[in-house]
């Protein structure tokens, strides 16, 4: 008995080891274990389904398995656990548990049923759960993915496919097939081959090769052929992609139509030349526009330069330098003001610049380094950028040292003129003094040899032989010859300095009345005149019949070997002027001495010949030339001779002679 | 030659003028009644009685003054402006007889009332053809107030 008890006992202790036992593998088991009864409460809840629901066992065993699906499952749930206890056994069910928080576990399911010892009677159905929520989660996200990644890869401008890691090909987007016009079948694995250039091929397969040994990334540009049959070049990039451990998966290309680039990119090219050859042309124009304005602005001699806003110096020319002594590096950047005398001044006229747009004749000195003041007229103007805004001032300066020097000498020229004219006055005066002096101190002596002379003739004249009387008629001969002399170079002194009294004349009277005058001394002479309507001038009458008494006495003294004598005076308009000429029938003179007929103290013949001073054409001529006319003489030797002169038609307010005349003879 | 017989004053300061005009004078018998004064002052002195000559009655003029221009001392202008402007004086017929062709001197003659302007000829025959027509003229043709 002992012994049986001994082996109850010990089968009692195994058995117990044995719950204990099946007890921990079921409380610590990794996997979600559920014990139900036939009315489906739950009866044990192992830990990892507590970590699973969230829920406590102690809080579930004893209720319905159907606190453990989300809502909407519970139904669809309760149906497949019914199908247990019927007798079935899950192999992999997925049944949803809902997580106390609310999320929703994704579990596979195996379950067994235990049977009472009838072998028929369901006693507990035991159910063990695999959570795959997060690989579910995971294959979703990796459809998603994929399918996100060939909706890219479709839809992107290029041509792209994805090999295996040995260059298999096994996929390509759409348009790859759009583009070569071919089918998967046709291209799948290294059917591509066929729509690439047979003479690049080689070396496309060398490289894509080369790159699928070496694992590097692949880049390419060779031509593709498309529907169309024109092979378009593409710019083919490969890149590996590498699972965790680095080894290679696949190779994922695209290919890149770079034709419509290229296109692009010779066009460019083109156009790019293009706008270079017109940029060269017109930096060409524009150096050669700067060149020739810098060399405008270089050749001024007046120093110009240009100023900042802020008054500095940006720009200068040599004048510029010159003129203040100062290289160009010297004076750029530097305020301008500073080089002149009253640097304010030159700044207020830079600043008026600046207010009102230009400054004009602005009169300053500036101060050459050497110490030398250089007057100049200051000129300036604003400019401004093609915007509008006014960058700077141009300013362009007028040295005027030389007008300054000129305007002294001018003052000085003039005071001097001053002084001249004062001391012409004075040697007009004397001169006045002198013909006074002569015409009464000169004449008295030779009146008193002539009349003493005379008075020996007549007093002694019986006490003197024949050569003592002719002495005596040779000293007064002399005597008279010296007084008319003296006479004449009075009347010509008195003449030239005469106020002409401008006005109209009739020449025709004056002519008459100069006739009349030369008669008186011509007694004897037969003299056949010729005066026949002259056109009126405009002069001096006196001093014109002067010119006309003088020409007549000409005309009747050298034509005294003539039996008859003719003179004429004649006249007629040119112009703005009246010619006259005076004609005798003399005995004329040589044209080689035409210019010696004028001149003072000239004569063409001797005492013997004819009489005269030599005064008379020199006056003739000195009074034309008062009245602004010309004389002339034209003749030939034994053949007569023509004086002419001009005298002016009107004056100057355009008074004719004529017209004023009859006003003249209105008045007398 | 007594200050009441003279009918000619002769204001000249050249002594050879003089004598060649008496001489002049003297050929139409004009000579005798001459009372020569050699400047201004002195011609002045006599016609109005004053200085070498207050003793000489004022009221018995010339019929003639010949009168030079260009004088020592007060020139023959001056005279003559003092003459005509004198109203003792003013009747008395002045010649001038002088060298001088300027204008301004026969102007200013003529202004003052000159009687006559005779430019002294250089040549002899003449001056004494014209001083002797002159002296004839005044003295024996022309009637004076008086």
């Amino acid at each position: 008995m002992q012994s049986e008890v001994a082996v109850r006992k010990q089968a009692e202790e195994k058995l117990r080891e044995t719950n204990d036992y099946l007890e921990n593998l079921f409380n610590h088991a990794n996997a979600p274990i559920i014990v139900w009864d036939p009315q489906f409460r739950i009866t044990r809840f192992n830990g990892a389904f507590e970590a699973l629901s969230g829920r406590r066992a102690c809080e579930v065993v004893g209720k319905s398995l159907a606190l453990l699906f989300p809502p909407a499952l519970v139904e669809s749930s309760m149906e497949l656990i019914e199908k247990t206890t019927a007798g079935e056994r899950w192999e992999t069910v997925e049944i949803a548990i809902l997580h106390l928080d609310g999320s929703v576990r994704t579990v596979l399911w195996n379950s067994a049923t235990l049977l009472a010892a009838d072998g028929k009677t369901p006693v507990a159905t035991i159910a063990q759960g695999q959570d795959i929520t997060d690989r579910k989660l995971m294959e979703l996200a990796v459809r998603t993915s994929e399918e996100q990644f060939r909706t890219m890869a479709n839809s992107i401008p290029q041509l792209a496919w994805i090999a295996r890691a040995d260059g298999y090909i096994f996929w390509y987007n759409q348009r790859w097939y759009e583009y070569t016009g071919t089918t998967p079948e046709q291209m799948e694995g290294w059917g591509w081959q066929s729509v690439h250039d047979p003479d690049v091929l080689p070396q496309v397969m060398h490289s894509w090769t080369g790159a699928i040994a070496s694992g590097k990334p692949f880049e390419m540009q060779f031509p593709l052929r498309g529907t169309d049959g024109q092979f378009h070049t593409f710019l083919t990039r490969v890149q590996p992609l590498r699972d965790a451990s680095g080894q290679i998966v696949q190779w994922f290309g695209t290919n890149t139509d770079i034709e419509p680039l290229k296109q692009a990119e010779t066009a460019l090219r083109q156009h790019r030349d293009h706008l270079e050859q017109l940029v060269e042309a017109r930096t060409a124009e524009v150096r050669s526009a700067n060149a020739y304005n810098r060399g405008l602005i270089e050749a001024s001699l007046d120093p110009l330069l240009t100023k900042g806003r802020d008054g500095r110096i940006t720009d200068v020319n040599r004048a510029t330098e010159a003129i203040t002594g100062r290289s160009r590096q010297e004076l750029i950047g530097t305020d301008f003001a500073d080089y002149f005398t009253e640097p304010e001044r030159a700044r207020a006229a830079y600043q008026e610049a600046f207010r009102e747009g230009t400054v004009r004749d602005y009169e300053l000195a500036l101060r050459h380094t050497d110490g030398s003041i250089h007057p100049v007229l200051y000129n300036a103007a604003v400019y401004r950028d093609q915007a509008g805004m006014v960058v700077g001032v141009f300013a362009a300066m007028h040295d005027i040292t030389e007008r300054k020097r000129a305007e002294e000498a001018l003052r000085t020229l003039n005071s001097d003129l001053a002084d001249r004219s004062a001391e012409l006055e004075a040697v007009n005066r004397e001169l006045e003094a002198f013909s006074y002096s002569v015409s009464h101190d000169l004449k008295a002596p030779l009146r008193s040899v002539d009349g003493f002379a005379k008075m020996l003739e007549e007093d002694y004249a019986s006490r003197l032989d024949d050569e003592g009387r002719r002495l005596l008629r040779v000293v007064r001969d002399s005597a008279r010859d010296m007084g008319q002399l003296v006479n004449d170079l009075l009347t010509f002194s008195r003449l030239s300095r005469k106020d002409l009294k401008m006005m109209p004349i009739k020449m025709r009277d004056v002519a008459q009345d100069a006739r009349r005058q030369v008669e008186m001394v011509a007694a004897g002479r037969t003299i056949r005149w010729d005066i026949g309507e002259l056109p009126p001038a405009f002069g001096d009458e006196a001093t014109i019949r002067e010119v006309l008494i003088n020409l007549f006495s000409n005309a009747v003294k050298f034509t005294r070997p003539r039996q008859v004598a003719t003179i004429a005076i004649d006249g007629r308009v040119e112009g703005e002027e009246v010619r006259y000429t005076v004609t005798d029938n003399g005995v004329g003179f040589d044209m080689a001495y035409q210019d010696k007929l004028f001149c003072v103290f000239q004569r063409l013949h001797t005492s013997d010949q004819f009489e005269g001073t030599g005064i008379g054409l020199a006056l003739v001529q000195r009074i034309v030339q008062r009245h602004g006319g010309r004389v002339w003489a034209e003749g030939k030797v034994n053949e007569g001779a023509t004086f002419g002169f001009t005298l002016p038609r009107k004056d100057e307010r355009g008074r004719h002679g004529a017209h004023a005349s009859i006003e003249t003879e209105t008045r007398q | 030659m007594t200050a009441n017989g003279v009918e000619i004053l002769l204001v000249e300061d050249n002594p050879r003028d003089v004598e060649m005009t008496l001489r002049a004078l003297k050929k139409r018998n004009l000579a005798n009644q001459v009372h020569v004064a050699k400047d201004g002052a002195e011609a002045l002195d006599f016609l109005f009685a004053t200085g070498a000559y207050a003793a000489r009655n004022a009221n018995h003029t010339p019929k003639v003054v010949l009168l030079d221009l260009k004088l020592p001392k007060v020139s023959g202008l001056e005279v003559l402006k003092k003459i005509k402007s004198d109203e003792r004086t003013q009747t008395i017929p002045v010649v001038v007889l002088t060298s001088s062709q300027e204008e301004k001197d026969m102007v200013a003659s003529y202004r003052f009332g000159v009687n006559s302007y005779i430019v002294k000829p250089v040549d002899f025959d003449k001056f004494v053809e014209a001083i002797g027509e002159i002296g004839l003229y005044w003295m024996v043709v022309n009637k004076p107030l008086t």
